[in-house]
């Protein structure tokens, strides 16, 4: 079914959609949620828990692109749960490792009180990620949307973890330079 | 702007860069695989059967449509339609071929949407990169093809393609016709959902040492959907099923189009 269809059955309140939504998006968001939260069924729950929310804010929310959506929803919540978990635990974990690098790619203070849309800085990561050559992208999306470990990266890739790390290294360098060209201060 | 903002900005992300990561980390789409046969070979005969019973109507609801493989009969017309605008005449002009001599044919059946489909190959045989003849995808789609020809057959001395895949779609109404001293359909069978027919064709032309050139053709057709795969070439079908088994096809928005033919042809070749 495509989208449209789908998206028609959220809006009649037709029980139909979860399941199409399952049918045609279970695979991918299953993929996000295994590469983001280590327990198969934390990634199982959260994968439930994005269908309730699409159900519960579709309507009156009319996503553009539903594939886009729900991959949102779904690593949304599984942040949210490794969130959790490190307040729980003092440090570990790839999630405050992430926030450690990616702080590096904040350019600058800033106004304190200025609150950025997700979406406009999602939109100019966007463009940053599709100037990468493919590895380079590869590489950055698995280690900061999926928060996969340097060590994980290294059986998959074949390269160095120290490799990896200059690689990526470059990249967040690049990212902060891009985010300053864009105005991001 | 901090790093919890920028963190959650990557979900913003674009399906094509997260999917392509996914792959690295080896969460990959459902790969075409067999899956119960059996079951799914009694499930499609019960499918037509309940159609023969309810009709036409039952088959838009359901959208199933059914490829038939055969050989002309004797004595069967089989004329090809194609129509084009001429702008010296100022108009419409339908050109007619003569299908009749064609060693096996394609016919389909079935009412429904049929939606454009790409396909990614999860596994090719060994060869360089760069060693593609052609290959076709959307622009930005990375890793996603229509159309993806390899490199000649070094074991014929460049005479024939290895493989050729290709999208093709289950047009009701239309014929596809093959071409060659012969061809006829060698194995029918199902994986999970999807109908396989395999497919050997003697090509009219021959390899540097004289023996004919054959090509093999790995058919994947999903029922539901009205698509098919073509895998073809002079390798042999253990290397094009697999080839096929490790292809990851995904549906798109859009719908396939018909053009002003009803008659396609399947082959294996470039220009």
């Amino acid at each position: 079914m495509d989208d449209a269809g789908i998206l028609a059955l959220y809006w009649r309140r037709d029980e139909q959609a979860i399941r199409e939504t399952e049918q045609k998006y279970g695979a991918y968001c299953r993929s996000i949620a295994r590469g983001i939260l280590s327990d198969p069924e934390d990634a199982e729950e959260s994968v439930s828990d994005a269908w309730l929310r699409a159900w519960e804010s579709i309507p009156p929310k009319r996503p553009e692109k539903l594939s886009a959506y729900l991959g949102k929803l779904t690593r949304n919540l599984c942040l949210s749960r490794l969130r959790e978990r490190s307040a729980q635990k003092r440090g570990g974990g790839e999630l405050p490792l992430a926030l450690e690098e990616l702080a590096e790619c904040v350019p600058g203070p800033g106004d304190p009180e200025a609150e950025l849309e997700a979406r406009e800085l999602g939109r100019a990561l966007n463009r940053f990620v599709a100037d990468l050559e493919k590895r380079e992208r590869d590489l950055f999306v698995c280690r900061y949307y999926f928060l996969t470990p340097l060590e994980e990266l290294s059986r998959r890739t074949g390269w160095s973890e120290s490799k990896l790390k200059s690689m990526l290294f470059r990249t967040r360098k690049r990212l902060k330079k891009f985010l300053q060209e864009e105005g991001y201060q | 702007m901090n790093a919890d903002k920028l963190l959650d900005a990557f979900s913003e992300l674009d399906e094509v860069a997260v999917r392509s990561a996914a792959a690295l980390l080896g969460f990959e789409e459902e790969r075409m695989r067999t899956k119960k046969p059996v079951k799914t070979i009694i499930r499609v005969a019960l499918i037509a059967a309940i159609l023969a019973v309810l009709g036409i109507g039952t088959a838009y609801a359901l959208g199933l449509f059914t490829m038939d493989v055969r050989a002309p009969e004797e004595g069967e017309e089989l004329t090809g339609h194609y129509t084009y605008y001429d702008p010296a005449l100022k108009e419409n002009v339908t050109e007619e071929r003569d299908l009749t001599k064609s060693p096996l044919i394609l016919q389909f059946t079935g009412e429904g949407e049929i939606h454009r489909v790409e396909f990614r190959p999860g596994w090719l045989p060994d060869g360089k990169e760069s060693d593609f003849l052609e290959r076709y995808g959307d622009p930005g789609a990375e890793d996603w093809f229509w159309y993806y020809t390899s490199f000649y057959d070094r074991r014929l001395g460049g005479a024939g393609i290895l493989y050729q895949i290709q999208c093709n779609y289950a047009f009701p109404g239309c014929t596809v016709y093959m071409d060659g001293e012969s061809a006829r359909a060698v194995k029918e069978e199902d994986w999970g959902d999807l109908h396989i027919t395999e497919i050997e064709q003697t090509s009219y032309f021959k390899a540097e040492d004289g023996s004919p050139l054959i090509y093999r053709y790995v058919l994947v057709f999903d029922p539901a959907a009205g698509w098919y795969i073509s895998i073809g070439g002079t390798a042999d079908f253990e290397t094009l099923e697999h080839i096929a088994r490790e292809l990851e096809v995904r549906s798109m928005d859009e719908l396939a189009e018909n053009s002003t033919s009803d008659y396609y042809y399947l082959g294996v070749g470039i220009g």
